[in-house]
């Protein structure tokens, strides 16, 4: 049977420990990663900047997306667009 | 305290043996495997989304629903979810209201682990096919989905039948 109260205690928690800019962090990164997904060559990276909104299939594949990222094996320049 | 739910897809070559999590970005509870309440709103859902190789496949399957969060049936589970949904909303994304959706807001509460005891969650909203107003805008019937986090709680997945997408 599903604990209310601990759950409670969970979210409580997390409203403690995080804010508006927590989330907008996180939720730029999680957009970037699922872009980076999305490009399917299977490879993690570290994103370092980048800007996002909301992303749509119709802004993926019509407007160019500047993405800048940092990895170890990265062989073409690390500055890219996508489109 | 199993109970009998659906799964619609794409027909694929091979009749599928789990269902298949989804990752859209309209995904009202974030990634999870989701299952349709209703058999109809499984068939329209095929009809309407599931349509890249011109039918679609409707499957079962026992779920779970001890560790369930139940917002559509349970009134403590309603509120509860009512009210921690809201402070995410004021403390997460007052000023990008709009701008972000459910999904985005349900992937950061699991990501954050507060999902972690939580094997789903079933939610309803109201559709907007006027197939389904007795009257105009009467929305008589709930549309009602489960986002399953926790595929152990998925049992007795099968093929019930396919129809084709008008």
């Amino acid at each position: 049977m599903l604990d209310l109260k601990r759950l409670q205690a969970k979210f409580d928690a997390l409203f403690e420990q995080e804010n508006e800019d927590t989330f907008a962090d996180w939720l730029k990164e999680k957009q970037m990663r699922e872009v980076i997904s999305s490009l399917g060559d299977g490879h993690l990276f570290s994103i370092k900047s980048g800007e996002f909104k909301m992303i749509s299939d119709e802004k993926l594949f019509k407007t160019p997306i500047h993405i800048e990222f940092n990895n170890e094996y990265l062989t073409f320049p690390q500055v890219c667009q996508a489109a | 305290m199993f109970k009998e739910r659906y799964h619609t897809q794409e027909k694929r070559r091979q009749r599928l043996t789990a269902p298949i999590p989804t990752e859209r970005d309209d995904a009202w509870l974030g990634s999870g495997y989701y299952f349709w309440y209703d058999q109809d709103e499984a068939v329209r859902w095929g009809i309407s989304s599931k349509r890249k190789y011109g039918y679609y496949e409707v499957y079962k399957a026992g779920i779970n629903f001890e560790n369930v969060l139940d917002t559509v049936f349970n009134e403590d589970h309603y509120w509860f979810w009512v009210k921690n949904i809201e402070k995410a909303i004021n403390n997460f994304y007052k000023k990008k209201h709009g701008e972000v959706n459910l999904k985005y807001i349900n992937d950061f509460l699991r990501e954050k682990g507060v999902y972690d005891e939580l094997d789903g969650v079933q939610f309803q909203d109201i559709s907007d096919n006027p197939q389904f107003w007795v009257v105009s805008k009467f929305q008589y019937k709930k549309r009602i989905q489960i986002a399953v986090y926790n595929k152990s709680i998925i049992t007795n997945f099968a093929f019930v039948f396919e129809g084709k997408c008008i």
